[in-house]
């Protein structure tokens, strides 16, 4: 595998949850790259697919009720959906990390921190647990906790809900990953707190030339962090490109409804916030055509009975509508 | 999951909350089935006990004395000759009225002390608590042991026994569903506009805390019976002539038990498959009650 | 941690006090008086001399003062470890109890180990193989086991191995120090009989705090990691389901005195139940009476214990 390919391709992705009310298709032929040391933001609002996703790519899909139906992930050249279970456990934690989005229930209460975040390291590095926890101390130290090692010896509800969340980043920076995916990694934390948290994953991405998925519904923090932008709808991807074509100029009209709902610093002060009419979808019951279409101010009839696919509207900048839309 | 709401803002129609209850018993629970199935055999062999049993449960047959199996008596006989099945039958009609009145008498009293003690709360709340802490702390057989064997054996004292100790320990579960709505709004909208305690209590707060009273009676029903024959087991119940399931494997006729072993066979088999069957059964009402119990466990994809 | 545990010792006195309150005023309760009937046992007795002095045997027995003077005398004794005098025979009650609790302390041991041994392994299989058949079995012999009422298997247990193959379980008490192969088979099936419905309900337990635990963000965190299934149950989930579990093994003790009860009649162990029983059958009120303050007391201690293993496994539960 060569510099130039992408770590991480993903084509035509579909996870679909069977539950007695019908078949839910969270995420339904999602393509997408990741190159190595960049971050990719991938937005969405609840229920848009984009948690599944990222569980998709460590496959930890629970089974039942869910099942990744079709598609290919290929990570550093391999297939991740052809692997066996074993070969999978080895590449959990060790290349690809993930952190949650909860820190307090996301890890074990009645276990040291220390000792979660050297289990990693035991398990992939065959290092002994005295080495181990030793060099969670390190790690904990490089997340900028104070007094790791006596930290290290603390539980979680012992920590703050920004320290927590910094131990996990430890948690998975030990084995040095080459992906490490983040599901909304501040939404649950302080605004103050998050911005500390964000810098400290922008600064491990670049010393360690890391790939990061950033998972968030806050437009803010993709604006800041990313390098390409992902947006996400009823399970399909429905606008991708760099951060800033997708910010100066949005062609799709959710992501063009996203940033007007959104107060910016220097807005009017007269200016409204434009909500995004309608209601999201029932994810069971999607409408025909683009399942944007009954919150669309541009709707066509052609919106309504068609899917509309990922077109290129500018450089390395895609869209998934029928109309054209500038702002 | 959202409703489609149609542009008139009709709700959809419901069905009769019987049926529907009935439908997802067979549907989600299977075991559950199998118990109510048990439950209702149960209690009609109970109501029509005379009509099935072969003969008076309490007429001697010496000739046929310790008979195993035979066409006459085809669950053996006892040690006077009386027929078991007609015992066993009759046993099942003791078993269902000392089970489901001292039921009513748990959940009854249970009410009442939760009632009052969650919803006056503060003094009241703690020395009732008190109470309740200490009856808690006493063994159950204990105590029923210490009042029957002065009271005396019968059916009457044995139901009210059973359904007073019975009934403090399910207080707590009362008083904690009434806690948990005491502070709604809807109450104390009763309550600012004049509606009186004793209205609000049984109008209000009653209504709501159905789902755990009704577990709590299915509950019960089980351990009243499998207390009942305990006790009558030991000799404090019922009078050794009452036909109880318990009674009939205590020490009267232990002696010949070890010739006739059929004799212990069938009350305690009888018991085991009634009290299971109640036990099953208010699982599974639990169950369906309970949404939060679905789910977990399986692998990944 | 200390403040903790000063402050728990604290509320047991006025529990304590309750119950003995309970216990004192339930077994005073008796209608009709106990000297007439008393009065009648000894004039009826062959060779009994004239009319029986009732106002002596109501001194004798310390019925002749009030009620609350009697509560008050009686818990003056209790605090110095005198629990009065049995009425057959005026022997020491404290001797009388403290001579049977081995045996029952040891039956309820073994049967809480017994049952533990079992029930929790099937418990945990079944929560993480749910819906398997392994599962269904493992629950069906749970409900099984607590459905059976113990007299009847304590019953057939006797019976059946008398009738099919002439063997009796052993019915004298061989001493632990003597010979403790010997004892620990005489107790073992009692134990055995009278845990089943404790494995029931542990096993049950420890199934729904599995699928609990199971459920949650934590677990999910330890799969990302690459750990391998047995140690994200054993250590991950089987710690934190084991919590709760331990607690509500611990608030389960009492019930076993019940079983206890009629496990010591069913198998003739010299053990405190069956001292309860005989007692009760000789209206022996002081013994009745000890019998259900000790037993009770214990349990008190026992919820005690629960609650400060609790602190000692479970680190939010340790703040001071």
């Amino acid at each position: 595998m060569t510099d130039s390919e992408p770590l991480l391709q993903v084509t035509d992705l579909t996870t679909h949850f069977f539950t007695e009310d019908g078949v839910v298709r969270s995420v339904d032929g999602v393509s997408f790259d990741v190159n190595k040391g960049e971050v990719l933001g991938l937005v969405g609002e609840s229920g848009s697919g984009k948690s599944v996703t990222a569980l998709s790519m460590l496959r930890l899909i629970p089974s039942p009720p869910g099942r990744i139906v079709a598609g290919e992930i290929r990570f550093d050249g391999r297939d991740l959906l052809a692997l066996t279970e074993d070969e999978m456990r080895e590449l959990r934690g060790n290349e690809i990390a993930m952190i949650f989005q909860e820190p307090m229930t996301s890890l074990n209460p009645v276990l040291t921190i220390g000792r979660q975040v050297a289990e990693p390291l035991e398990v992939h590095q065959n290092l002994p647990v005295k080495h181990a926890l030793a060099r969670a101390v390190e790690l904990l130290g490089e997340v900028n906790i104070a007094d790791p090692a006596i930290r290290a010896q603390a539980y979680p509800h012992e920590f703050s809900g920004g320290m927590r969340q910094r131990a996990m980043i430890a948690m998975g920076m030990g084995c040095d990953p080459m992906l490490m995916i983040a599901d909304e990694p501040t939404t649950a934390l302080d605004v103050t707190v998050q911005t500390q948290l964000l810098d400290l994953l922008q600064d491990l991405t670049r010393d360690s030339d890391m790939a990061l998925i950033l998972i968030t519904h806050n437009l803010g923090v993709v604006a800041r962090y990313a390098d390409r932008v992902n947006v996400m709808y009823a399970g399909k991807i429905v606008e991708k490109g760099p951060a800033d074509a997708i910010y100066d100029a949005p062609r799709h009209p959710y992501t063009i409804g996203l940033m007007a709902s959104v107060p910016q610093l220097d807005q009017d002060l007269k200016q409204r916030l434009v909500p995004i009419k309608g209601q999201p979808p029932d994810m069971s019951n999607l409408p025909s055509g683009c399942a944007f279409h009954p919150r669309c101010p541009y709707a066509t009839d052609q919106c309504r009975s068609e899917t509309p696919v990922l077109e290129s509207v500018g450089q390395g900048h895609e869209a998934a509508c029928w109309v054209d839309v500038r702002v | 999951m959202s409703e489609a709401i149609s542009v008139t803002g009709e709700l959809p129609a419901r069905r009769n909350p019987l049926v529907r209850f009935w439908v997802r018993l067979l549907r989600e629970q299977p075991l559950g089935t199998v118990a109510a199935v048990i439950v209702i055999v149960f209690v009609l062999t109970a109501i029509f006990a005379d009509a099935l049993a072969p003969y008076d449960y309490s007429i001697p047959d010496l000739p046929s004395r310790l008979d195993g199996p035979t066409l006459a008596h085809p669950l053996g006989a006892d040690q006077l000759g009386r027929d078991v099945l007609s015992r066993v039958i009759h046993g099942a009609r003791v078993s269902l009225i000392v089970g489901f009145a001292a039921a009513s008498i748990n959940v009854v009293v249970a009410v009442i002390i939760g009632a009052i003690s969650g919803y006056f709360g503060g003094r009241v709340d703690m020395i009732v608590q008190r109470f309740v802490d200490g009856w808690m702390a006493i063994p159950g057989l204990l105590i029923l042991l210490v009042v029957m064997s002065f009271l005396g054996r019968g059916m009457l004292n044995i139901v009210l026994v059973l359904g007073i100790a019975g009934g403090i320990g399910g207080s707590r579960l009362a008083r904690s569903a009434v806690i948990a709505i005491k502070d709604s709004l809807y109450l104390t909208a009763a309550r600012t506009v004049g509606v009186p305690v004793r209205r609000i209590l049984s109008h209000h707060v009653l209504p709501n805390i159905m789902a755990p009273l009704i577990i709590l009676f299915s509950a019960s029903v089980g351990g009243n019976i499998l207390s009942e024959a305990t006790l009558s087991f030991l000799g404090f119940g019922l009078p050794p002539d009452v036909p109880s399931w318990g009674g009939m494997l205590s020490g009267e006729g232990r002696k010949f038990m070890e010739i006739a072993p059929h004799l212990a066979l069938w009350p305690g088999l009888a018991l085991t498959i009634v009290v299971w069957g109640t036990n099953m059964f208010g699982d599974s009402l639990r169950d369906l009650l309970d949404p939060r119990m679905r789910g977990g466990g399986g692998g990944f994809s | 941690m200390g403040g903790y545990l000063w402050r728990r010792l604290a509320y047991m006195v006025p529990t304590l006090l309750v119950v003995s309150v309970i216990i004192f005023s339930l077994v005073r309760m008796v209608p009709g008086d106990i000297i007439d009937q008393m009065v009648a046992e000894m004039a009826a007795q062959p060779g009994a001399s004239g009319t029986v002095d009732r106002a002596a045997i109501e001194r004798r027995l310390g019925l002749d003062v009030p009620v609350y003077v009697q509560y008050g005398r009686w818990i003056a004794g209790v605090v110095q470890g005198d629990l009065g005098e049995t009425f057959s025979g005026y022997g020491s009650v404290t001797e009388k109890i403290f001579g049977r609790l081995p045996v029952t302390f040891e039956l309820g041991l073994l049967s809480i180990l017994i049952g533990l041994v079992i029930a929790i392994p099937i418990g945990i299989y079944s929560a993480i193989r749910q819906n398997s058949v392994g599962d269904y079995v493992g629950r069906t012999t749970a409900i099984a086991f607590m459905s059976v009422p113990n007299f009847w298997v304590g019953t057939m247990v006797m019976i059946y191995p008398a009738v099919l193959f002439r063997w009796s379980p052993p019915m004298e008490v061989i001493p632990f120090f003597e010979d403790p192969l010997g004892n620990l088979g005489m107790f073992v099936i009692p134990s055995m009989v009278l845990g089943m419905s404790l494995a029931g309900s542990t096993m049950r337990m420890t199934r729904t705090m599995m699928l609990e635990v199971l459920r949650q963000d934590f677990i999910r965190t330890a799969w990302s990691k690459g750990l391998r299934e047995r140690i994200v149950i054993l250590r991950h989930a089987t710690r934190n389901a084991l919590i709760p579990v331990v607690t509500w093994v611990g608030f389960q003790i009492p019930m076993l005195v019940g079983g206890a009860v009629v496990t010591e009649t069913i198998f003739g162990l010299p053990g405190t139940g069956r001292l309860l029983v005989d007692a009760l059958s000789d209206r022996d009120y002081p013994v009745v009476t000890g019998v259900a303050l000790i037993v009770a007391a214990f349990v008190v201690l026992v919820n005690l214990l629960v609650d400060l293993t609790y602190a000692w496994l479970d680190p939010r539960a340790r703040q001071d």
